[in-house]
C-alpha cells in the first residue's frame, strides 16, 4: 500500500466492514463520504449513518453489534497477521475508475510483501472448475508458469483444480531477484484472510502468502459462506487485464465470472476442449457465443498487448516439450490414435486396439507415461501432449 | 464305579481331547457336571436321562458325578451328551468295559436319538482313539481325517445293541465325491480383455485384486468367475478348509472334502467380528478364515465399514488371524486371496467421460478415508474397468472359457509351487530378489517409472512379484524384461481417490 491509512481509520473501516448487513453498497456510500471515523462513531452511538438511508430497527441492531465491537483491538488482530487494508483511490487499489460499483471501497491484504499490492502488470486471470480433468491441470499449471516466468501477475481464487494448478505452476518461478513491488502470484479469496477453505488448500495458501499475496473484502473470521464465492469473481475481474477460462462445466462458477469480465470490457479468452469432454462444455460454449479461442500461451500474450515479452526464466515445466514431436514406435503411435484427447481405461484401450498385443500395448504405454505424454489418474489414462 | 470315556470340544477352528469321566456311588441321588461346562453342556444332564428313560435302560439312583477333563478348557454346546451318556451306562453296569475303547462324539435327543454336531472334522482330527463312533449325519465329515475306523449310529440303543455284540457295527455308505464347477464361465465375458487378463494373473500368482469401476462395468461378473480358473486344492489344503467350514458349521460337499478353493463375498453390511471370528459364546471363524486358501470377494468395498477393512490388513500380511477373548483365545487360518470391487467414488461415476459425478468434495473425502491407502497398497493387480456398450457386445466373439485359462493357470502355480510358497504372493522380498531378476531394459524402465513419480519402493516390489506371475504364465525361467514389467504396471492402476486436483497438479 503506497499511502498508509491511519489506525483510526483503518480501525474504522475494519469496525464498519464488521456490521451485519453491511455490505459494499453502503460501504461505498461511506468512501463516498470520505470520513469513515465520524460515520462509524454515528453509527455506534445509534443515530442516522450520514452516508446512506437506514430504518430505526437496523439502527439498534448495529448498536447492539457495534457494542461488541472493539475497533483498536481488530486493527491489533490484523495488523499481527500483516494485514494491511487499500481504500478505493489508492494506486495500489484494483480498478481506478470513481465509480466502478463491482470494487468494494475496502480491500484486506496479506501476503509476502509489504507495501504489497503494486502487482506485476499486466496481470492475468486464470480461472476454471474444481473438478478438472488432467488436461485442464497440466495446462491451468502451465500457463501459470509461462506468465509468471514472464514477469506477469498471475491472479486465480485458490479454489480446488483449475485455480490451485494455476498458483501452483506460478509459484514454481519462485520469487525474482530485484522485482520491487510486483507481486507474481495473487489470490482473492470468499473468507476471512485467516479461514482457509478449502481446508485442502492449506499448504497452498501459506504458499501463496508465502510467495505473493492473498486479498479478501472480508474481515478476519469470515466463514466462506457460498454466496461469498460469486461475490468474490468481481474483485477477480477487476484486478486482471485478461481472463483465461481453462475448463468450466456447462453451469459452471467460471461462466460467471467470465460474464462479468466481458461487461467490464476485460478480455476473456476461453480453451477449447474435446466437445464430448464434461469439463469443457462451458468454455466450448464460451468459444460458440464469441469468446476469443485461447489456443496456446501465445494468445494469452496477445490479448495483453506482451506478444514480444521476453521470457524470464528459461526453465520451462518440468518435461514440457521435452518429447513433443520425437519419434514413437508403431504401437504407441496405434495407442495415441486411438486414446485421442479424452480419457481411457487401460482394459478400453486394450479392447479398442484389438491389433496389438496386451504386451506390445504394455509396452507402449509404459513409454508414453515415462514420458509424459500420457498421464494416469486414478486408472483412467489421458493424453496430455 | 468309573468309567472314562474320550470324546472333544471345539475351541475355534481346532478340536481339544476331552475325557469324560463318570463316576457313579452310593449316596444322596443326585447327577453333577464339573469341569467348566458352559450353558448347553450343563443341559446335557436332562437331555442324557430322557434319552436313557426312552431306550429303556436305567437312571442311577445313586450319587454321579461328571467331569470333563481337563478342566480349564470350556466345553460349548451338546456335543458330549453321547459320552456322558455311555460313561453313565458303563459305570452303571449297564454296558460293558468294552465300550470305552471308542470315541463319541453327538447330542442326544430325549428319544435316545444320536444328532450330528457341529466341527465333526476338527473334533474327529483331534481324537487319538482309532474307533468313533458318530452321528449318522455326521459320517462322512468324520471320515475326512481318514484316521478312525467311524461307527455311525442313529441312537443310543442301536450303540447299546452294537457294543454288546447283538448287532454289527454299520459302515458308512460311500458318496461319490463330486466336483462341483460354479456355474459361470469366463467365456460369459465379452471384450475386456485387459480385466479378463487380470483375473488370469490373479489367479496365477494369488495376488490380491482391485477392480475399480462405475455401476454396470462388470466387476462383480468378472470377480465371480475367478473361482472357476482356480485348481483344485491339494489334500493338505482341502483338509484344512474342510476343517474350518466344518468348525463353522458351514455345509459341507457330498463327498465330505472340500476340494475346490472357497470363494466368500461377504455382504458389505457384515458385522466386523463376522468377518474376521471370534463372537462372545463360541469362537466361530469369519469370512476371513473361510475363505483360507480361496477367494474372498468384497463386491462394493467402499460401502464396507472402515474397521472391518483395516482389520484385514494384519490377516493379510500374516496368512492368520488370532482372536483373543477373556476367556480363550484361538488361532485361525486366514491365508486368503483378496479381491474387492468398487466404485471410483459414491456416486460411481466420478472420472466418467460420458456421466459426470455428483458427488461433493466432502463426500469423496469420506470414500477415500474408507479405503485407506495401507488397503489399496495390498492390491497387487488393480484395474479400473468401464461399461462396455451394447454394440460392442454383439459383435465380440465369445472370450476363452474358464478350463482353457485354468489350465495355464494351473502350470503357472506349479512354477510358484516349485520355489516351495502355494503362490508367488506369498514370496519374501529376499525369495523373490534371488528368484527373479531385471534385464537391463526392464531396469531402465522401471528408474525412467521411478524418476517420472510413477512408482514408490513399495510399488516396485509389488510390480515384480506381478512381473515373476506373468513370466511363470509364460513359462519362463525368472528373467523379467520389458514385456513383463510393462505389463504388471500396466495392470496396476494408480489410485489415489480424493486427490484429484488438490493443490498439486
Amino acid at each position: 500500500m503506497s499511502e498508509s491509512l491511519d489506525p483510526t481509520t483503518f480501525g474504522a473501516w475494519l469496525a464498519l466492514m464488521s456490521l451485519p448487513s453491511m455490505g459494499p453498497r453502503r460501504l461505498w456510500d461511506v468512501a463516498a463520504l470520505g470520513d469513515p471515523t465520524s460515520e462509524w462513531e454515528r453509527l455506534r452511538s445509534g443515530a442516522a449513518p450520514t452516508a446512506f438511508e437506514s430504518v430505526a430497527e437496523q439502527r439498534s441492531s448495529w448498536r447492539a453489534a457495534a457494542e461488541a465491537l472493539d475497533a483498536p483491538a481488530l486493527v491489533a488482530a490484523h495488523s499481527a497477521l500483516g494485514i494491511v487494508a487499500t481504500v478505493h483511490g489508492d494506486v495500489a487499489h484494483p480498478s481506478l475508475e470513481v465509480h466502478d460499483p463491482h470494487v468494494p471501497p475496502v480491500l484486506l491484504w496479506r501476503g509476502s510483501v509489504s507495501p504489497p499490492v503494486a502487482a506485476a502488470r499486466p496481470t492475468v486471470g486464470i480461472i476454471g472448475t474444481r473438478r478438472a480433468s488432467r488436461y485442464g491441470i497440466e495446462l491451468a499449471r502451465e500457463f501459470g508458469h509461462e506468465l509468471a516466468a514472464r514477469g506477469c501477475g498471475v491472479v486465480s481464487g485458490l479454489a480446488l483444480g483449475i485455480d490451485a494448478a494455476a498458483h501452483r505452476g506460478a509459484l514454481e518461478v519462485g520469487v525474482p531477484p530485484n522485482e520491487s513491488g510486483g507481486v507474481r502470484v495473487l489470490g482473492v479469496v470468499g473468507s476471512g484472510l485467516d479461514v482457509v477453505y478449502p481446508k485442502g488448500n492449506r499448504s497452498l495458501w501459506a504458499d501463496v502468502t508465502a510467495q505473493g499475496v492473498i486479498c479478501s473484502e472480508y474481515p478476519l473470521g469470515t466463514p466462506p459462506t457460498a454466496w461469498r464465492f460469486p461475490a468474490r469473481n468481481r474483485i477477480l475481474v477487476a484486478m486482471c487485464d485478461a481472463i483465461v477460462v481453462i475448463e468450466s462445466h456447462a453451469k459452471g462458477g467460471s461462466l460467471i465470472t467470465a460474464g462479468i469480465a466481458g461487461a467490464r470490457g476485460v478480455p476473456v479468452l476461453a480453451v477449447p476442449g474435446a466437445i464430448r469432454s464434461a469439463g469443457s462444455v462451458g468454455t466450448n460454449r464460451l468459444i460458440a457465443d464469441g469468446c476469443q479461442p485461447c489456443l496456446g500461451i501465445d494468445d494469452v500474450l496477445d490479448a495483453i498487448g506482451w506478444s514480444s515479452a521476453p521470457t524470464l526464466s528459461l526453465a520451462g515445466p518440468a518435461g514440457a516439450g521435452a518429447l513433443t514431436g520425437a519419434t514413437h514406435s508403431a504401437a504407441a503411435v496405434t495407442l495415441l490414435d486411438e486414446l485421442g484427447w479424452s480419457p481411457r481405461t487401460v482394459d478400453e484401450l486394450a479392447d479398442a486396439c484389438p491389433s496389438l498385443s496386451l504386451t506390445d500395448m504394455s509396452v507402449a504405454l509404459a513409454e508414453l507415461l515415462n514420458h509424459g505424454i500420457v498421464v494416469e489418474t486414478d486408472g483412467r489414462l489421458e493424453r496430455v501432449r | 464305579m468309573l468309567a472314562i470315556v474320550r470324546s472333544a470340544t471345539l475351541l475355534g477352528v481346532r478340536g481339544t481331547p476331552v475325557t469324560v469321566e463318570v463316576h457313579v456311588s452310593p449316596g444322596v441321588p443326585g447327577f453333577t457336571i464339573v469341569g467348566l461346562p458352559d450353558t448347553s453342556c450343563r443341559e446335557a444332564r436332562d437331555r442324557v436321562r430322557a434319552a436313557l428313560l426312552s431306550t429303556k435302560l436305567k437312571w442311577p439312583d445313586q450319587r454321579t458325578t461328571v467331569n470333563l477333563a481337563p478342566s480349564g478348557v470350556r466345553k460349548v454346546g451338546a456335543g458330549l451328551d453321547l459320552a456322558i451318556a455311555v460313561g453313565v451306562l458303563v459305570a452303571t453296569g449297564q454296558l460293558p468295559e468294552s465300550a470305552l475303547e471308542h470315541a463319541y462324539l453327538g447330542e442326544l435327543g430325549l428319544d435316545g436319538a444320536v444328532r450330528p454336531v457341529v466341527g465333526a472334522v476338527p473334533l474327529a482330527a483331534a481324537l487319538e482313539s482309532t474307533e468313533l463312533v458318530v452321528a449318522e449325519g455326521n459320517a462322512v465329515e468324520a471320515e475326512v481325517i481318514g484316521r478312525h475306523r467311524v461307527h455311525p449310529v442313529r441312537s443310543l440303543g442301536e450303540i447299546v445293541a452294537c457294543v454288546t455284540g447283538a448287532e454289527p457295527w454299520s459302515t458308512p455308505s460311500p458318496v461319490a465325491a463330486t466336483d462341483p464347477r460354479p456355474a459361470s464361465d469366463l467365456s460369459d465375458v465379452r471384450g475386456n480383455r485387459m480385466a479378463r487378463f487380470a483375473l488370469e494373473v490373479a489367479a496365477a500368482g494369488g495376488h490380491h485384486l482391485l477392480y475399480v469401476g462405475p455401476p454396470g462395468a462388470g466387476k462383480t461378473m468378472l470377480a465371480e468367475r475367478l473361482p472357476g480358473i482356480l485348481g483344485p486344492l491339494d489334500d493338505d489344503d482341502a483338509i484344512e478348509v474342510t476343517t474350518v467350514h466344518s468348525a463353522a458349521g458351514e455345509p459341507l460337499p457330498p463327498g465330505g472334502l472340500i476340494r475346490t478353493p472357497p470363494f466368500r463375498s461377504p455382504h458389505h453390511t457384515v458385522s466386523h467380528v463376522a468377518l474376521v471370528g471370534g463372537g462372545s459364546h463360541v469362537l466361530k471363524p469369519g469370512e476371513i478364515s473361510l475363505a483360507h486358501c480361496g477367494v474372498l470377494f468384497l463386491d462394493e468395498m467402499g460401502e464396507f465399514g472402515a474397521v472391518s477393512l483395516d482389520a484385514l490388513r494384519q490377516p493379510l500380511e500374516s496368512g492368520l488371524v488370532r482372536i483373543s477373548r477373556a476367556h480363550a483365545t484361538a488361532v485361525m487360518p486366514a491365508s486368503f486371496q483378496l479381491v474387492g470391487s468398487m466404485n471410483p467414488c459414491p456416486c460411481g461415476f466420478a472420472g466418467s467421460a460420458s456421466t459426470s459425478c455428483r458427488c461433493t468434495g466432502a463426500a469423496l473425502g469420506r470414500y477415500a478415508r474408507r479405503v485407506s491407502g495401507p488397503l489399496l497398497d495390498r492390491f497387487d493387480i488393480r484395474l479400473r474397468v468401464e461399461p462396455t456398450d451394447g454394440a460392442q457386445l454383439l459383435g465380440v466373439v465369445p472370450g476363452e472359457s474358464s478350463a482353457a485359462v485354468a489350465a495355464r493357470v494351473v502350470a503357472a502355480r506349479q512354477r510358484a509351487a516349485a520355489r516351495g510358497v502355494p503362490s508367488n504372493r506369498m514370496l519374501s522380498t529376499r525369495r523373490l530378489d534371488s528368484v527373479a531378476t531385471l534385464d537391463t531394459p526392464a531396469r531402465r524402465l522401471l528408474h525412467d517409472a521411478i524418476a517420472a513419480g510413477r512408482l514408490s519402493g513399495r510399488g516396485l516390489r509389488r510390480i515384480k512379484l506381478v512381473a515373476l506371475t506373468l513370466d511363470d504364465l509364460r513359462g519362463g525361467d525368472g528373467r523379467l524384461d520389458v514385456d513383463v514389467i510393462a505389463q504388471a504396471m500396466a495392470l496396476r492402476a494408480d489410485l489415489r481417490f480424493g486427490e484429484v486436483g488438490v493443490g498439486a497438479a
